[in-house]
């Protein structure tokens, strides 16, 4: 701010300034602080595999799921479908989507950077189940 | 600073920023030495306390180099560095659930800075530590931001994630504080 008011030019003259020096081992300590941190950034082998992984694991289960709702019958599961009312219900299957729909989530959670946008929407979809 | 030399080294560190995403380690010792006597006096005049200072401008550093994959050079590089100091700001006020500034110990600030000015200079120091203190985080930062690091409303605004009529109200704020709390020394 310009002006030739004595405090104000005090005021800036203090707030301009920068008072301390960093420490002589600032840097150092920096810099082994990113070095320790630069292994965890390296993608993991797991991670490729878990990106595949877990969707194909959902997708299985899904399928195994509605293969068991609405597949082909044995003569001893119709006898007891006659028997006992289906116990796979819609809400249920829709719960089934919605989980995969969960799973598929944690596909997008890298190992190397948790992105936790998407972490708290896969969680909160896990949540509300 | 001039106004090129401001362009110039946020080329630098925009380029040091790519530098580091492909994994130079000399540019981020660069960019450190380059960036951090103004961070740590960022973090100093809100903490009063010189080692909480250099904590704080570290785990900024640390995030930044972990940002640098992500890095993208849309504002400048000064707003997304203060961006994150900011953050580790915040960070900071929520571990300790009180305000850093209680921490401050004029006695400490006076054997370590002010051992060789004159009484007055040193009680204006203490009166203006003492000022900034009492402000609102927005008010503070935004005024360091402004008249200690140099950058402009607009880098302010996206720094701080605020409108540009609201930093200039709280730089405007700010100051008449400042003076009301330092009008004896006119």
């Amino acid at each position: 701010m310009k002006t030739n008011d004595p405090l104000d030019q005090k005021i800036d003259q203090l707030l301009a300034s920068q008072p301390i020096q960093a420490s002589a081992d600032f840097t150092a300590r920096t810099l082994a602080r990113a070095e320790a941190d630069a292994p965890r950034r390296k993608p993991g082998t797991l991670a490729p595999l878990i990106r595949f992984a877990l969707p194909l694991a959902a997708a299985v289960t899904l399928a195994f799921s509605i293969f068991h709702a609405f597949g082909p019958k044995t003569a001893a599961t119709m006898a007891q479908a006659h028997e006992t009312p289906s116990t796979l219900t819609s809400f249920e299957i829709q719960e089934l989507l919605i989980l995969q729909e969960g799973l598929s989530g944690f596909a997008q959670v890298e190992s190397d950077e948790i992105n936790s946008g998407e972490l708290l929407d896969t969680l909160e979809t896990l949540y509300s189940i | 600073m001039p106004e090129s030399n401001i362009a110039h080294d946020q080329d630098i560190d925009s380029r040091g920023m790519f530098a580091i995403a492909a994994g130079d380690r000399q540019a981020f010792t660069e960019l450190l030495e380059r960036w951090q006597s103004r961070l740590i006096n960022f973090f100093y005049r809100s903490t009063g306390n010189q080692a909480d200072a250099e904590d704080l401008a570290q785990e900024t550093f640390i995030e930044l180099y972990r940002a640098a994959p992500r890095y993208q050079a849309r504002g400048t590089f000064s707003s997304f560095l203060f961006t994150l100091a900011r953050r580790r700001m915040i960070d900071s006020y929520r571990k300790q659930a009180r305000r850093p500034l209680e921490y401050l110990d004029p006695t400490e600030l006076t054997i370590q800075q002010h051992a060789e000015t004159s009484d007055q200079s040193r009680e204006i120091e203490e009166a203006f530590h003492r000022a900034l203190a009492t402000l609102p985080d927005n008010q503070r930062d935004a005024i360091l931001l402004l008249q200690q690091q140099g950058l402009s409303y607009e880098e302010i605004a996206a720094a701080l994630d605020a409108s540009l009529s609201a930093v200039k109200t709280w730089i405007h704020r700010a100051r008449t504080h400042l003076r009301q709390e330092l009008s004896e020394f006119a």
